[in-house]
This record gives structure tokens, sequence and C-alpha cells, in this order.
């Protein structure tokens, strides 16, 4: 305001002039005119983009990295695409905006049911690119909502296809391939400039803590199962060795028994041939001798009676023993008798 | 003075010649369509881009989107053919096919939605009410959902047509157990992991079983078959020893004198030790020897 009135006497002084400083105005307006119209005329595309001109509303050319012209004043419009970036769709989660290692869980996007009833909690992204950037921009209003859409249809698919235990370990990739191969077909039907180009499960995991308990369970028990096994592997491995040494043994003694038979046989042989050979030269005298020196050997000892039964009468003679010093004269006065 | 008035008239009809050309130019893009109105009725329908002309002040315009458009249908339960509830969460992808009997037939975007959210799930629960829950969730290929949609969208594209609208597709994007039954799922599913937790352990300790008595029954046999080995090795001795002794006895005189040999080895072991008796016949040379020196 005071501006204004600062300036107005000063104007005022001036008025002689405002015809010159109409022209100058005039002058001023058309070289302002002309200075947008000249800013409008270009546009710039950097190499990550793709630039759609249209020219009364209709797709006239597009362009690369660079500089270009165009018509002013809305003839021409440009639509910047970024065409050649690889952009992500995260399903079930999503990355923090300033800090990429913190994320949110997104739980009924992620929660979902397996072809076996059961429920769990898969997180993925989707990789993608515009591959049409006409298309992109003219052939659906929310191509990124659509195809959004679409591959949680399609992943649930294949994971309502899909036992829980597949989801939770080993098929994963499995499930990634089918899930990409029904996206891809359908998304070509759709049309819409966008090309997929990956999706990747980033995690999957039962729902609850205590269902995440029960199948830390089955784990802990398939070890269980896996050391019981093995225990027994070592049973094994300790047992049969010892039976083989035992073994070993009995047929080792047996050897030697054998041998030690045939050894024997060989003694007694050995000890009757020579004996027999003796023998032979006087059988009669050496079999005497022989019994004698056994008699002899025998005797001391043992409790002689003598049978002097005649006829039916039973007479038993006691003999004590010969060697027995107290018991010789009984045995003296028995045979006295 | 004169020369103002014919200033400002020139500006005035240099003002309405300019609207007048903007008024007779319209210009297309590539997603919509214009219809041309003149007296309430549209009289053209222009699809594709670019710049026209049209009678100014008379003809107005109305332009309807030409590109595929997305309605994500609200969740909504519905019944399957064994009355079980599930949670049916689908969108619709479409498109206005033919804007003047969009215009006569429905008129606003809002309106058509509306109409196609119910025929889309009056057809969801259609289709659902002749399958079962297993139709839906199994373990089948994954393809076969789509199948199933693909009929709800022919159903929904057939009453469609009629609109002006064309039906890209429609899909469930959730087919899920409604929330409430979420905790019976949760328990079951706890109950089923403790089942087969106990079929791994008995599965284990079974195989550990059958590995342990293979082994008992290996350890059994080795010693058996060492046992009867043995048995053998010994007997080959004694039959050795039987034959040495045999032929060494060969003759008869041999025989008699190892007869007596053994005799006398009897005889000896039979009254070795204490308190053993004898008993003599009296005519026997030892008695006689002892009754008549």
């Amino acid at each position: 305001m005071s501006f204004y009135d600062q300036n107005s006497p000063f104007q005022g002084g001036r008025k002689p002039n405002i015809g010159k400083l109409k022209k100058y105005l005039v002058a001023a307006v058309v070289i302002v005119l002309l200075l947008i119209a000249a800013s409008t005329c270009w546009f710039t595309v950097n190499n990550r983009q793709l630039a759609v001109v249209t020219t009364f509303g209709k797709v006239t050319s597009i362009k690369d990295a660079g500089m270009h012209f165009k018509l002013p004043f809305g003839i021409q419009k440009v639509y910047k695409v970024d065409a050649n970036v690889y952009q992500k769709i995260e399903i079930g989660y999503r990355t923090d905006y300033y800090d990429s290692s913190q994320y949110t869980v997104v739980e009924n996007e992620s929660k979902m049911i397996t072809g076996d009833y059961n429920i769990v909690n898969v997180d993925f992204y989707v990789e993608y690119k515009v591959s049409d950037p006409v298309k992109y921009l003219f052939g659906s209003y929310e191509p990124e909502k659509i195809l959004k859409n679409l591959v949680q249809s399609q992943f649930r698919n294949v994971i309502g296809s899909t036992e829980v235990d597949r989801v939770l370990t080993d098929g994963k990739s499995e499930i990634e391939m089918k899930a990409k191969e029904l996206v891809k077909a359908v998304l070509s039907e759709y049309d819409i400039g966008l090309m997929m180009i990956d999706l990747k499960i980033q995690d999957s995991e039962p729902p609850t803590p205590e269902v995440n308990e029960a199948f830390k369970a089955v784990e802990t028990a398939k070890q269980g199962a896996e050391t019981a096994i093995n225990d027994a592997r070592a049973y094994a491995n300790a047992e049969l060795p010892k039976a083989q040494a035992e073994a070993d043994k009995l047929i080792q003694n047996a050897e030697y028994l054998k041998q030690n038979r045939i050894n024997e046989a060989k003694q007694q042989v050995a000890m009757f041939e020579a004996m027999y050979r003796e023998y032979a030269l006087n059988p009669d005298i050496t079999r005497s001798r022989m019994y004698y020196e056994a008699i002899t050997d025998v005797l001391p000892g043992v409790k002689l009676y003598i049978d002097a039964s005649e006829g039916g009468t039973q007479k038993l003679l006691p003999i004590e023993s010969f060697v027995d010093g107290s018991a010789k004269s009984g045995a003296e006065r028995t045979i006295g008798e | 003075m004169k020369k103002k008035i014919t200033a400002i008239a020139l500006a005035v009809v240099a003002f309405a010649l300019i609207l007048t050309v903007f008024s007779s130019l319209y210009v297309v893009q590539e997603n919509e369509y214009v219809c041309v109105v003149r007296f309430s009725n549209i009289v053209k329908t222009v699809s594709s881009a670019g710049i026209y002309v049209k009678i100014p002040f008379v003809d107005s315009l109305i332009s309807f989107p030409k590109a595929v458009m997305l309605y994500d249908i609200p969740p909504s339960e519905v019944l399957t053919a064994d009355k079980k509830n599930m949670t049916v969460d689908s969108y619709i992808l479409w498109k206005i096919d033919n804007p003047l009997l969009f215009y006569q037939s429905l008129g606003t975007i809002g309106v058509a939605e509306e109409r196609l959210d119910a025929l889309t799930y009056n057809a969801l629960k259609n289709a659902m009410g002749t399958l079962e829950q297993n139709d839906i969730i199994n373990q089948d290929d994954a393809n076969t959902r789509n199948i199933i949609y693909e009929s709800i969208e022919q159903n929904v594209a057939s009453v469609s047509e009629s609109y002006g609208i064309n039906i890209v597709d429609v899909k469930v994007k959730r087919l899920d157990l409604p929330a409430g039954n979420e905790q019976a799922v949760y328990n079951r599913m706890i109950s089923e992991r403790n089942q087969i937790a106990k079929k791994f352990i008995a599965d284990g300790e079974y195989e550990a079983s059958i590995i342990r008595n293979d082994v008992d029954k290996q350890v059994n046999i080795i010693i058996s078959d060492a046992k009867a080995q043995s048995a053998q090795l010994v007997a080959e001795g004694e039959a050795e020893y039987m034959r040495l002794l045999a032929s060494a006895y060969n003759t008869d005189d041999r025989k008699e004198f190892y007869e007596f040999l053994k005799a006398l080895e009897a005889l000896k072991a039979s009254l070795d030790g204490p308190d053993k008796t004898v008993i003599l016949g009296k005519d026997s040379l030892l008695a006689r020897l002892l009754m008549n020196p």
C-alpha cells in the first residue's frame, strides 16, 4: 500500500508521457507472451523416460532422451513416462519410504488360503515396466492398480491350489513361476501397456504365533525322528562288529578244540603204539604185571568184601583197608574167622 | 469520439469472432469419446483423437471415457453349493463400447458401477451356488479358477452389452473363508500339525526299531552261525580223533590190548577216592590169595 502511496504523485507527474508508456507496456506484454510461448516450445526427456507427444489430442510422436521442440499453447502436449524403469508393486507389505530395511505388513493382502484349507501369510512383489507408453497412457485409467489386482487374483489362484507345506518350504519357486505365467497370459489380453518382468515371494509364514509354534514342532519332530534313526544306525555300527568279533572268537576256539582233539588222538596213538610194542614181546606177563600194578594202585583205601556165599545163604566177609594201620588187625581178624 | 466507438465495435467483433472460432472447434483426446449434442440430441459420436469442427453455440459436447476402467467391487459373502460361507473380493475391468447406448441406459460412470456391482454380485452368487467349496479350494491346476471366473465374466458381459459396455474381465482377487472362521481354521491347522509331528516321531521310532531289530537279528545269526561252525569244527576234530584211534587198533591183538588198557583205566577210575567198597567172589584170584595164603 505504502508503495502506491509514494508513487501515485510521481505517476501523476509523468502524465504527459502516458502515450509513450502505453507503447512500452504493449511491447513488454508482447515480449512476455513471446517468452512464455518460447519457454513452452521445448521440453527435455531423460534416459529413464519416453515422451508421448499429442497434437490436438492425437498421439503424433514418441520422443527419446534429449531436448525436443513442440508447438505451444496446448496445441501439442507432452506426457513423460518412466518407460525404462523397472518398477515394483509390493503385496502383503510396504517397505518404509525412508528406511528400506523397515517394512509394515498389510495383512489383508498377505493372508491367503492354500489348496488344503490352511491359511498362510505370503508377502511378494512384482516387477514390471512400461512396454508401450501410448497404451500405458491411454489404454486404461489406472494401469498399475489393474496390474496389482490381477496379480493378487492370479497369485491367490496359485496358492489356492498348492498345499501349505509347499507354500512354506520348497514350493516357492514353482509358485512364482506359475503365478508369473498366469499373470503374463492375462496381462497381454488386457493390453494396458505394462509388461511383467518378475514375481518374487519375499516371505511366507503361518498366520499366528500359535500356528507357527505348531509348524516348528513338526520340524522338531522331524529332527527327533532323524535322531532316533541315526541312533539306531549307530547301534548297528557298534553291535555288528562286536558280534563279528565274538563269532570269530567262537570259531577260532573251535579250531583250537579240533586241533587239540586230533593231537590227543595222536598222543594216545603214540602212547598205545609204544606200549603195544613192548606188550607184543611178551603179552601174558606184561598183562599180569599191568593188572597187579593197577590193583596195587587201587586197593589202598578200598573196603573189600569177599562173597563167601554157598548155595542159598549169602555171606559177606568184610576186609578193612590194607594200608590203614589201625584197620589192618581188624582185617586180619576177619580173614582169620 | 466516433473513432473510439469504431474501435470498441471492432474489438467486440474480433472478440466474437475469436469466440466463434473457439466454439466451433473441439479436441478429442486419445482416451475419450466425444458426443456432439444438438438440441438435446446426440447427433455424432467421435471416437478417434484429433481436432474437429462443430456448429458454434448450438452444439454442446459430452465426453465419455474410452479407456479401460477398473472397478474394485467391495468384498461380499457368498454361499457355496455345500452351504459354506466365503468372502469374495473381486474386480471388474470395463470400458464403454457404445457411448450413445451408455448415455441412454446409464448415463454416468457412478450409475454404471452400481449396475456392474449388482450384476457381478449376482453372477458370482450364481456361479458359487453351483460349486462346492472343494471345487474352488483344491490342489488342481491354478488356472481352473480362471475358467470359473470366465463364466462369471461372460454372464456379466452378456447383460452389459445392452448398456453399451464392454466387459474386459471379471476376476476374483480374494476368495477366502470368512473372518469368523479363521480361529477355527487355526485350531484345525494346529491339530493337523500336532498329528503330523506325532506321525514323524512314531515313524522315526518305527524305522529306528526296524534297524535295531535287524541288527539284533544279524547279531544273533552271526553268533548262531559261528556256533554251528564251531560245532562242525569240534565234530571234525572228534571224527579225526576217532579215525586216528580206530586205525591204531586195527588188529585183534591190538584191539584186545587196548580193551585191556581201557578196562584197567576204568577200574582205576571207579575205585579212585575214599570209602570205596569192593566185593570179591570167593573164587576170584585175589580172594583165593587172601583166603588161602
